[in-house]
């Protein structure tokens, strides 16, 4: 029960974007279609989940005083072999994604969880964590990629939504990103107002 | 109760002055212009103000409801918004996209920052500067009315930049028969207004005279081709959205400086950032997003020129 | 006596952080590059077909920076080459084909990154289905060509004039024709000599 809590806390109650407010600029950067968001969402998943799971394993051998140059080390290892195989087996999205990719190192989740959770916490919570917190990231980038793809683009998945349809443009530039990124914070608290 | 009693410090003046009483006198000011409007750009342009000014009073009223603040509509700011949106707006704008920029200008410039008074950006300019950004094609796409139809023409500053020499004379650019935002284009209506809120008081020279000298100055001083000091400055007061922006938004009460000095040295910045996006920018006309950029700076330049007791030091930073 | 030993735990434990990842990314790295490479040259070569159709043979110039294009009986079909121009937010980079005539048969670009839904409108292709119609299966397939792109087929460099840039993304398209215009110069020049 209590597992499973550590599991879904990370989807809405303490949403990494919506209520911890980490990882901002992949979010207001990569956001311009769903196809970007959610490649940059899974990236990040998978940076998140193994560095926890890593991190939680090897905890007890890092001294405390250079525990944060072993986690970035340890994030930048599999942030490298994301950008690798993304640039040899999907290199039309790491063409889309560009510097972005590499700056996952930065990400303030990933480290932000492994410093807060995972470097005292079990193996099989810290992935449960890193799972939650990877999802509640993908879902949101999603939902802000979508909308932003419909209005700016017009578009759903690089298709159009109508042949005729004049796309508001803001959307698909970094105002309309931190513009749709506010409406979403007021849905999120106007929801837990109720 | 605690409605009724306005409790603040002495002194105290009785004025028959009320907000909605400046509102109006703005409104009225902004009439000419209208007139103008629908002279040179036809019925489109009636139809552009007409479907600004409902929809930014409708979306005020929206807004003021599901804040649960105060119904306050009939002070007539948001008709001002509206009304100055649709001046900065070309005549061929679809309407849809204006009714959008009010809506945009009155929730987002204005009612998210705490409504009247409140708001750090002069509202008709955010949502003029969200309809740039979201339908350039559309609002870089000028006319004029001709027998009863919209022809398309490039706007003298347009010429200006793309290198060429505009064929318009100062006559035409006073009186306004030519392309350009359907508000902007008659110096002689704006003037009419100017004049009219010079004599309620409720605007000073300051700032549109710096604002227009600093303009005339460095386009005289850089502008020409023929070297320095070569610059047709005239055509550049008298063109584009120098004069609607000068006289009606960046004397905005709420949006720019308290006092004479920061009011001059507002004007100034305006100016100069006008200058150097005519000059050396992407775009022909910089206007609103000179004022927009000043804008920013004024509770900075309220701090820096607030009246200073004896023997105190100004702090710049 | 401690803080030595301390000192001493640090390196240790992140010198052994790091020769594992090290390790680890010179094995992916090992296992990846080659497929990485393959990519890179399947896409220059899949550009290279598109921009000169009719060749199956590149052979790179010598001492120019231009490819000789040769159909299957080893006769001349073109010439390609590379350009690339700063546009408004990023370098615009283009492979160009032409003909002997040095008229254009085609142009990619390999590489931008403008501003979503302006600049990025010099490879816009004109959509002939929507999501429903694919969600449906109805789509018709075969994705079209950029419009702003096909406008230089068939021209030469006097050619290049007749060019109309796109309304609201004047910076990018502009910054295209000047591209090809280097390039074909350039071109020019290299065979002359």
């Amino acid at each position: 029960m209590r597992l499973w809590q550590e599991f879904y806390k990370g989807l809405l109650k303490e949403n990494p974007i919506l209520v911890l407010a980490l990882g901002l600029c992949p979010t207001l950067a990569v956001s311009t279609s769903l196809k970007n968001a959610l490649g940059m969402g899974l990236s990040a998943t998978f940076v998140l989940i193994s560095s926890n799971v890593l991190i939680s394993l090897v905890k007890s051998f890092i001294p405390s005083r250079v525990r944060i140059p072993s986690y970035i080390v340890i994030i930048a290892t599999f942030v490298t072999i994301v950008e690798l195989v993304m640039e040899a087996y999907f290199p039309a999205l790491y063409k889309q994604l560009g510097i972005f990719v590499p700056l996952i190192v930065v990400n303030c989740i990933i480290l932000g969880r492994a410093e807060a959770f995972a470097s005292r916490r079990g193996v099989v919570e810290s992935f449960l964590d890193g799972l939650g917190m990877g999802i509640g990231f993908t879902l949101t980038l999603s939902v802000i990629g979508l909308v932003r793809e419909v209005l700016g683009a017009g578009k759903i998945w690089g298709y159009p939504v109508s042949l005729d349809f004049v796309p508001v443009l803001m959307f698909a530039l970094p105002p309309g990103a931190l513009l749709v990124l506010g409406l979403l914070l007021i849905l999120k608290q106007v929801g837990d107002r109720r | 109760m605690s409605k009724q009693l306005v409790i603040t410090s002495s002194p105290h003046i009785r004025d028959k002055e009320t907000i909605s009483r400046i509102m109006w006198w703005v409104v009225i000011s902004l009439i000419p212009a209208g007139i103008s409007a629908v002279w040179v750009f036809g019925l489109p342009a009636l139809y552009l103000i007409v479907a600004c000014v409902v929809s930014a009073v409708l979306t005020e009223l929206a807004c003021q409801k599901v804040m649960g603040r105060p119904v306050r509509i009939g002070d007539g700011s948001a008709v001002i918004t509206g009304l100055l949106l649709a001046y900065n707006v070309s005549a061929g704008l679809p309407l849809w996209m204006a009714v959008l920029g009010s809506v945009f200008a009155i929730a987002i410039g204005k009612q998210v920052f705490g409504g009247l008074g409140r708001n750090i950006f002069n509202p008709a300019l955010v949502g003029r500067a969200f309809l740039m950004a979201s339908f350039p094609a559309y609002m870089t796409r000028f006319y004029v009315w001709k027998d009863g139809a919209l022809v398309s023409q490039a706007t003298p500053l347009t010429v200006v930049k793309m290198g060429g020499v505009p064929a318009v004379t100062y006559k035409t650019l006073f009186l306004g028969n030519y392309a350009g935002c359907i508000g902007e284009t008659s110096v002689l209506a704006l003037l009419i207004g100017a004049l009219i809120l010079l004599w309620r008081g409720y605007i000073s020279l300051h700032t549109p005279l710096s604002y227009i000298g600093t303009v005339a100055l460095m386009t005289w001083i850089f502008g020409g081709k023929a070297g320095w000091f070569s610059g047709d400055w005239l055509f550049h007061i008298l063109s584009g959205g120098l004069m609607l922006g000068a006289w009606f938004m960046a004397t905005d009460m709420v949006t720019s400086p308290i006092t004479k000095k920061g009011q001059v040295a507002f004007g100034i910045g305006c100016g100069l950032i006008t200058s150097i996006l005519r000059l050396w920018g992407g775009l022909p006309e910089g206007v609103s997003y000179s004022i927009l950029i000043m804008n920013a700076f004024v509770p900075y330049l309220d701090n820096l020129f607030r009246p200073r007791r004896l023997g105190e030091r100004r702090r710049w930073i | 006596m401690k803080a030595k030993s301390d000192l001493f735990q640090m390196l240790v434990s992140l010198g052994v952080i790091c020769l594992v990842s090290a390790s680890i990314l010179s094995y992916v790295h090992a296992k990846t590059h080659p497929v990485i490479v393959e990519q890179e040259e399947k896409a220059s070569q899949t550009a290279m077909y598109y921009v000169l159709p009719g060749a199956v043979k590149f052979e790179p110039a010598k001492g120019c920076d231009y490819y000789i294009g040769r159909d299957d009986k080893g006769n001349l079909v073109g010439y390609v080459f590379k350009t690339s121009e700063k546009g408004y937010s990023s370098e615009i980079v283009l492979m160009v084909g032409v003909d002997p005539d040095l008229k254009i048969t085609g142009i990619k670009v390999l590489s931008q990154n403008e501003t979503p839904g302006l600049g990025t409108r010099i490879v816009e292709v004109k959509a002939t289905s929507t999501i429903w119609d694919v969600a449906s299966g109805k789509a018709k397939e075969e994705p079209g060509r950029p419009w702003f792109l096909e406008q230089f087929v068939g021209k030469d460099l006097p050619g290049l004039a007749q060019v109309k840039t796109i309304s609201g993304a004047t910076i990018s398209s502009s910054a295209v024709i000047r591209a090809v215009k280097k390039g074909l110069e350039r071109l020019q020049r290299c065979l002359n000599n």
